[in-house]
């Protein structure tokens, strides 16, 4: 049984060290994309332009997956966890708590962005039911891959779960098909593409707005609830709340 | 009832330090329990496995019959971790506010909740400050506060009164016999401070190397492990020194036997003994 209350006050612990820090808040969640999709548009041919926009809009969700790992890493190593640990929290209280804190982190700054690609005319919206899916799998399983990197690497140090899950993030995003479309892979990384779960949120935020990356929309059907039922279960199950400790 | 068991508890980190040996006991409801032992002796590490923070190598916990890995068994404890830093961005009132909620409590009473722990440990003026902003000493106040949200039945406190000021180390002692006699709560006190709590102190535990060394009353610990003084006083009266000012003695017909612990203590007897002579 989840107490809701319990949830909304872990969520809003971890929100609120980045929501009170507004310049910190603003540079990571709308700066940042921005600053990497100007440069991109005008190096970039003009076809890769709404890959590159979609691209932006993914940027703001892979902060889930840094955000969710890197709050268990500090919270390891300034041991604020053993105040919680000592609470009665369960594992699925404080993962929800980690979701939601992400969620208010993270999806206002991303409808801020979207609103300024689709002003801008780099973005068109043709279906907001799955732009809306796309956004939410991606918040969903961003966290909850986060979540699962930092407990999987608890027994390093601080530094190396910060490398690991900064590297992981960089490849999530610039090196899976999210800026440009598969067809620009090579054969054999583009089977490898297909394993990795941003290309298909960029699939369908991608279907959403008109954006063809090649992928069939019917794989990413597939794949895309088998890994959040996987991801869920091994959350639940396999891991323990003290694991942070 | 209040029931912890411990039973051949050995904890050995990935390290390789063991940092307890075998060491079993059962507490039920014992008003306040001492956990005393050097440096490195196992105390925090046999509170961390009791309330659940981590798990022991070999041997087991139970809480009212209850792993410690339950939320239900964690539910009844309320505790001060020796160090741990707070989420130092929130104010002192939101940060209890929302560890009440945390502790299980409705929105009305974690309000209510959080109100009187700022009073009980006069962070009155410092309710509305960011912690960061907070002393050391007072960041441990509101480490300690956190512990009594919610009335918890079993209270863990680890070095409670290192880093506050003499007033508020007075003040711990109040609220934690109030606490005691108005919840029936149990207290664990990990503390090197003995002489501020033995006279309140139902029983000791004590820790040598990782081992269970002692397991009783403040009195035969004293008379174990030796005191300064031991000062008989023959009485011609027998009613006389009926509330005498040490709580460790031993009366026998018309003696009694003080354990003095130090100098000062010894001060104190004397003169009382002093006052009741010419009275």
């Amino acid at each position: 049984m989840v107490n809701v209350y319990r949830v909304y006050a872990i969520s809003m612990i971890y929100a609120l060290w980045v929501l009170r820090n507004k310049l910190f808040y603003l540079y990571l969640t709308i700066l940042l994309p921005f600053t990497i999709l100007v440069p991109l548009l005008i190096i970039a041919p003009a076809r890769l332009e709404p890959f590159i926009a979609v691209g932006t809009v993914f940027l703001t969700l892979i902060y889930c997956f840094s955000t969710a790992s890197q709050d268990l890493a500090v919270d390891r190593l300034l041991k604020r966890v053993a105040i919680l640990l000592t609470k009665p929290v369960t594992p699925l209280e404080y993962f929800l708590g980690i979701l939601l804190s992400n969620a208010m982190q993270t999806l206002p700054a991303t409808a801020v962005v979207i609103a300024v690609l689709w002003v801008t005319g780099l973005i068109r919206i043709v279906n907001t039911a799955l732009l809306l899916l796309g956004l939410v799998t991606g918040w969903y399983v961003l966290t909850i891959m986060g979540y699962i990197t930092t407990l999987t690497l608890l027994s390093r140090d601080y530094h190396t779960i910060i490398i690991v899950s900064n590297s992981i993030a960089f490849i999530l995003t610039f090196v899976a098909p999210v800026y440009y479309p598969l067809e620009l892979l090579p054969e054999q990384p583009r089977i490898l593409a297909y394993l990795v779960p941003t290309t298909h949120i960029a699939n369908i935020i991608g279907k959403a707005c008109n954006v063809e990356y090649g992928v069939p929309l019917i794989i990413t059907c597939i794949y895309l609830p088998t890994l959040v039922s996987l991801l869920t279960a091994i959350t639940l199950k396999s891991l323990k709340l003290k694991d942070i400790y | 009832m209040v029931e912890i068991r411990c039973e051949d508890l050995w904890k050995i980190y990935a390290s390789g330090t063991v940092a307890l040996r075998g060491v079993s006991f059962t507490l039920v409801d014992e008003p306040l329990v001492i956990l005393a032992g050097p440096n490195g002796s196992g105390k925090t590490t046999l509170v961390r496995i009791i309330d659940g923070e981590i798990s022991p190598s070999r041997g087991f916990v139970s809480i009212n019959g209850l792993s410690p890995d339950d939320a239900r068994a964690r539910g009844l404890f309320g505790v001060m971790p020796q160090e741990a830093m707070l989420h130092e961005y929130l104010s002192v009132r939101e940060y209890l506010y929302y560890l009440a909620l945390i502790r299980g409590l409705n929105r009305y009473e974690a309000k209510r909740e959080v109100s009187r722990v700022i009073d009980d440990f006069m962070l009155q003026d410092y309710a509305s400050t960011r912690i960061e902003h907070l002393s050391g000493g007072l960041k441990r106040r509101v480490l300690l506060a956190q512990a009594f949200l919610g009335s918890p039945e079993i209270l863990l406190l680890d070095e409670p009164t290192v880093g506050l000021d003499p007033e508020m180390r007075v003040k711990l002692w109040d609220v934690v016999m109030r606490y005691a006699r108005e919840h029936s709560s149990m207290f664990i006190l990990v503390t090197h401070y003995i002489d501020e709590v033995r006279d309140i102190a139902s029983r000791v535990l004590l820790l040598y190397r990782g081992q269970l060394v002692f397991n009783g009353e403040p009195r035969e610990l004293l008379s174990k492990i030796g005191y300064k003084y031991r000062v008989q006083v023959r009485l011609r009266e027998p009613k006389a020194l009926e509330t005498p000012p040490l709580r460790l003695h031993h009366r026998s017909g018309d003696v009694v036997e003080f354990y003095v612990i130090d100098d000062g203590e010894l001060v104190k007897l004397l003169n009382y003994l002093a006052c009741v002579r010419d009275s």
